[in-house]
């Protein structure tokens, strides 16, 4: 056996460039399943934070908002009601206006939290004097230790994503002016959020979004955490189609590791022939190809995770050595057990395979494919039913569409008549090629489809984007963090025509906690959220609250800003609001209790718009002025960036293809070989034999651009119309565009045609001139 | 004296090893890492102890316990060991404050029980931070409580107390009669820890308990004996100990006896062992130092369950009633039942606390 092994090295040293380019991209798979694991991580650590400790499971809002109230609830909790919960937290949440800006206060009993089940959740912040001064904690903001508002002083500062100020209950009530009441109580349980397979798949838990509440409190509607901090359902969706994302890689990697293996095993027909007849079992002979798998597997894991670890800690900053020591082990395993299993299942696979070809494999996976799209299609199924759609529509494609291409190419060639004889045979060689070398064009298809779908989806994403920033932006100016001290005086100070004033708050939309906006909606108002009727008696919620409430226009909800509940009020529109993450609703001003709200935000018409800026500068320093074109310029870069990530995880992925296809196209050598003897006999030249392998692959490369089109449409359709509607609760339609097609397109062709110049070139090296009677 | 202490010591160890970077967000144990004890009382003279007064909470004080341990049997002679403590953490000397949320102090309070039939050992714990609606102790009537767990006496605590807890299917409903009267330790109530730190400590040695105490298996009607200790300070704690080991056992003829000593982490530390023995008329007698000596002779993990007790010339043996009686709780230590055996003969039952382990 010994012997075999070192016979099988041999093998592969004398195929390097077969064997490195497996390696390389076994390795850029499991490279990226582990970079985008650890920074998946760090993303959900960010945007989870809730500020004051993580790990809660459910929110019960207050009807009445009173400490009363609260008191009674735990009562009820110890005396045996709700028995999986652990912990019950009561919080009290507003907006307060510091120097002009409005700042989020959230405040809580820490002591509550206590005992914590998990040490490295730090609930209490500061020293004990948090519990009985007045003292804040503020997060991400530019206050200094010392500060004071209204009788409060920062305690501490820490960064923090969100700009936040965190304190003790009472101190939370006497900074909102709120004494006695308490909003919702957050809620832990026994079982933790993260369960295993969240931990393995980071963001899977919002993808199953079918997950029941395990808590009951009669009289009360017991919500997910994630309705109160929408950022972690938004981290976990990110994060999801990021996981999704990089699985592609690893999965086209996959592809080029089985067709590897099969080319391999179909041009050692006559070494395996040698070896039956030297005694070699069948087993033998497999475990064989299974030892080459598993070295590719872990010659690929090694390198991956080596390289991984420098690409985190050159992103970090950090020595190679404290990236080691601070990965998630989950990362590594993850990595590790992906990228072995996939070598070791693909070359299991190929082997057998090899003996019972697409025997059944075609309706199988068709018919799985189409009750994986029945699913996904349901609105229940969630992100994960979406994610499967997309895999569904690629099984498809590799099942049904490839091959009946295939087919429907060689009938086609069948009736094809040409003058010429070497266009006839290069079309014919072509597609008998692509037939060989399947994998690789599937490989390459779902990368170039991919790609086309996520640019046709980004394209149908700006277009909306900016028509919805065109019809926003409409004043002239834009200030934040003023009062209406500031703007009165302004006023005086410059030719000023209109000022805006829109007040926020946070609020209860039914019992449900809602960023309440309030402002007068007049024509101009109504055309900016694009509503046409009468909005004076009537609210507008956005896309968010629509889905993550479940509501309709015409509905009557109640919005509640404090203790005292206001009008049951209609829902007139649901509109449109890209990037905001939180369920806002806009409401007229005479409904709601202005005094609750803060005004920090003001739109300003002005023919001075300039002077307006030089007098904001001089006078208000605090003032954040913006026009128009500069928070347009800014949301644009904002959205480029966000889905940059992306971009470079599908161009990852179509590398990997290249790497495949050239890979498929150095097995194919042997073959193309006879061919080209056989050419060379007859007297065709080097350069026409160059013409016409160069031609083969751009026809191949034509064809797997050709077969990705349907799929790149359905993942496009899938992308706007699921995906980001079920992941970040924003719709647009699906927009055509040239662009992101084409350039897709022409990479796929031209990588083809660059992954077959190897080969060709050591093929049209190898050529020797002889009779044919000796070409075999 | 009581070594619930122990928790104290744990706590502080846990928190010297996480240190306490200004800019880092710090755990539920620093609550209890007030190193600055500046403007609380300090225990280092004798007071004259007044009752019910002293029953109630010393809040000019940083630490505080109220803490009940005892053994019930049931009618077929099954017997329980239970343990309820009420801790009180001062965060600060102010007191009190307008608003009632306002604290400045914590509780915590343990709960367990040792089903030793089963041998099975489950503890619970609470945290609240002082408030009418929440935790806290009142004198008259005297009440100790945090949320439902409830130590209260209808009276000034002269005759009788009751113990309500209950937790994930565990619950005691006891009544506890006042069989001997409150004893005082050390020096008229002021108990030296080490040469520098003392506590104000006194003890109800012997209460009559009777009542039901309920498993996830059924409730039982049982009866049997408590022990009640109290004990306030401010900074008892010596960076020179390790832990605790405390004993207080009800001897079959009606004595009881408690014993403690802290153990040094080196050689050189003094030691300032503790005994004291209560007639069944209730008056004390304290035993000096090289009257007793205990010396562990087994152990369960890293903890020294078996003892034995050289006292008045004679060998006794301390037996756990079963080994795993650890407080899986936030601070961990070992408190269970154990029996005192002489001559192979059971002459007592009692309560074994260690800590630093």
């Amino acid at each position: 056996m010994l012997t075999l092994v070192k016979g099988e090295l041999r093998d592969l040293r004398r195929n390097l460039l077969s064997t490195s380019l497996v390696t390389i991209s076994l390795c850029i798979g499991v490279l990226s399943v582990l970079v985008t694991h650890e920074l998946s991580v760090s993303i959900l650590n960010r945007l989870s934070s809730t500020g004051i400790g993580d790990s809660y499971d459910y929110v019960v809002q207050l009807r009445t908002q009173s400490e009363e109230e609260y008191f009674q609830v735990r009562r009820r909790w110890r005396n045996g009601e709700m028995p999986d919960v652990t912990h019950i937290v009561p919080v009290i949440e507003g907006i307060l206006q510091v120097d002009g800006r409005a700042l989020n206060v959230l405040g809580y009993d820490p002591v509550a939290t206590m005992p914590s089940s998990n040490d490295s959740t730090q609930d209490i912040y500061g020293d004990v004097r948090f519990l009985f001064e007045d003292s804040v904690i503020a997060l991400g903001t530019d206050l200094q230790p010392n500060d004071r508002m209204r009788g409060a002083t920062v305690a501490r500062v820490e960064d923090g994503r969100r700009q936040q100020l965190i304190a003790d209950l009472p101190t939370a009530q006497n900074l909102l002016e709120r004494e006695g009441e308490v909003d919702s109580l957050w809620i832990r349980t026994e079982r933790r959020t993260s369960p295993w397979w969240n931990l393995i798949v980071p963001g899977l838990l919002s993808a199953v979004k079918s997950e029941p509440n395990d808590v009951r409190l009669p009289g009360y509607e017991v919500s997910q955490f994630s309705a109160w901090n929408p950022s972690e359902q938004l981290g976990d969706a990110i994060v999801f189609n990021l996981g999704m994302l990089s699985l592609l890689t690893l999965l086209v990697a996959g592809f080029i590791v089985f067709q590897a293996t099969q080319s391999n095993l179909r041009n050692r027909e006559i070494q395996e022939s040698l070896l039956d007849s030297l005694g070699v079992s069948q087993v033998q002979q497999r475990l064989l190809v299974l030892f080459q798998c598993s070295l590719f597997g872990l010659v690929g894991c090694v390198l991956g995770i080596l390289i991984g670890l420098a690409f985190l800690a050159f992103i970090n900053s950090t020595s190679l050595f404290d990236t080691w020591g601070a990965i998630n082990n989950i990362a590594l395993w993850k990595a590790a057990v992906l990228g072995l299993t996939t070598a070791l299942l693909v070359g299991v696979f190929a082997e057998r395979r090899q003996e019972n070809r697409r025997k059944h494999a075609w309706w199988i996976g068709t018919i799985f494919a189409i009750a994986g799209i029945c699913y996904g299609i349901w609105d229940g199924s969630g992100l994960f039913g979406a994610s499967l759609l997309s895999v569904c529509f690629c099984l498809l494609s590799i099942f049904c569409v490839v091959p009946l291409s295939i087919r429907a190419g060689a009938y086609a060639l069948k009736r094809f008549r040409s003058k010429s004889i070497n266009l006839t045979m290069d079309l014919r060689n072509a597609l008998a090629t692509a037939d060989d070398i399947r994998l690789a064009i599937n490989a390459l298809s779902i990368a170039v489809a991919t790609a086309i779908g996520i640019g046709l989806m980004l394209v149908s994403f700006r277009t909306e984007f900016t028509a919805l920033l065109d019809q926003r932006l409409v004043s002239d100016l834009h200030l934040s963090d003023a009062t209406e001290a500031n703007i009165v005086e302004l006023e005086s100070l410059a030719n000023i025509d209109t000022v805006r004033t829109y007040r926020r708050g946070i609020a209860q939309l039914n019992g449900k906690p809602i960023h309440l906006v309030a402002s007068t909606l007049d024509e101009f108002e109504r055309k900016r959220y694009r509503y046409d009727g009468d909005a004076s008696q009537g609210i507008f919620v956005n896309e968010i609250a629509a889905r993550t409430y479940g509501l309709q226009i015409g509905e009557s909800v109640y919005i509640d800003i404090s203790a005292k509940p206001d009008h049951a009020l209609p829902i007139l529109h649901i509109f449109k609001d890209y990037g905001e993450i939180r369920s806002r609703a806009i409401v007229p001003s005479e409904f709601v209790q202005l005094e609750r709200l803060v005004a920090d935000r003001f739109s300003i018409d002005t023919p001075q718009p300039d002077l307006v800026r030089s007098i904001i500068d001089s006078r208000f320093p605090n003032i954040s002025v913006q026009d128009s074109d500069e928070i347009r310029n800014t949301a644009i870069q904002v959205f480029n960036a966000s889905f940059a990530t992306a971009q470079i995880m599908v161009n990852i992925a179509i590398f990997v293809a290249v790497i495949g296809m050239a890979c498929a196209l150095i097995g194919m050598q042997a073959k193309r070989l006879k061919e080209m003897r056989l050419l060379t006999m007859m007297g065709t030249s080097r350069i026409a034999l160059a013409r016409s392998a160069l031609l083969q692959n751009a026809l191949i490369g034509v064809f797997a651009i050709v077969v990705a089109l349907p799929l790149s449409f359905a993942l496009a359709w899938n992308l706007c119309y699921q995906v980001n509607p079920r992941a970040y609760g924003w719709s647009f339609d699906l927009t055509f565009a040239w662009e992101p097609i084409l350039l897709p397109i022409l990479l796929g062709v031209l990588a083809a045609m660059l992954a077959g110049l190897e080969p060709m070139r050591q093929a049209l090296g190898k050529l020797i001139t002889q009779p044919v009677s000796n070409v075999r | 004296m009581s070594v619930k202490r122990t928790w104290l010591f744990c706590v502080a160890a846990l928190i010297s090893a996480c240190g306490t970077d200004d800019n880092r967000p710090l755990s539920m144990n620093a609550l209890y890492d007030n190193p600055d004890i500046s403007g609380f009382a300090i225990a280092d003279r004798v007071l004259r102890f007044e009752f019910p007064r002293d029953h109630g909470e010393h809040l000019d004080f940083q630490t505080e316990w109220w803490y009940l341990v005892g053994v019930v049997t049931d009618e077929h002679q099954r017997e329980f060991g239970f343990q309820f403590t009420l801790f009180r953490q001062a965060l600060t000397p102010e007191t009190p404050f307008e608003n009632e949320w306002r604290t400045g102090q914590i509780y915590m309070a343990h709960f367990a029980i040792s089903d030793i039939a089963l041998r099975d050992h489950n503890a619970f714990e609470r945290f609240s931070r002082g408030h009418e609606h929440l935790a806290g102790v009142s004198i008259s009537p005297f009440q100790a409580f945090l949320e439902d767990w409830v130590l209260a006496s209808a009276d000034d605590m002269s005759s009788s107390l009751e113990l309500r807890t209950q937790d994930s299917g565990y619950a005691l409903d006891l009544t506890l009669d006042v069989t001997k009267a409150p004893v005082l330790h050390g020096d008229d109530g002021l108990s030296w820890k080490s040469p520098t730190n003392a506590s104000y400590y006194y003890s109800i040695p012997r209460l009559k308990t009777s009542g039901t105490l309920t498993t996830p298996e059924r409730t039982f009607e049982v009866s049997g004996n408590a022990w009640l200790d109290r004990e306030w300070s401010t900074g008892i704690l010596n960076p020179n100990y390790l832990g605790w080991n405390w004993l207080t056992v009800h001897l079959d003829d009606g004595r009881d006896l408690v014993l403690f000593n802290l153990e040094p982490k080196s050689n050189d530390v003094e030691v300032m062992p503790v005994g004291m023995l209560v007639e069944q008329d209730g008056s004390r007698t304290r035993l000096s130092p090289d009257e007793w000596r205990m010396h562990p002779v087994r152990f369960w993990r890293s903890w020294p369950v078996g003892w034995e007790l050289e006292l008045d010339d004679s060998i006794f043996t301390i037996e756990p009633a079963f080994d795993d009686q650890l407080m899986t709780t936030s601070v961990r230590y070992w408190e269970g039942v154990v029996y005192v055996l002489h001559d192979k003969q059971r002459i007592g039952t009692g309560y074994l606390e260690l800590t630093g382990y």
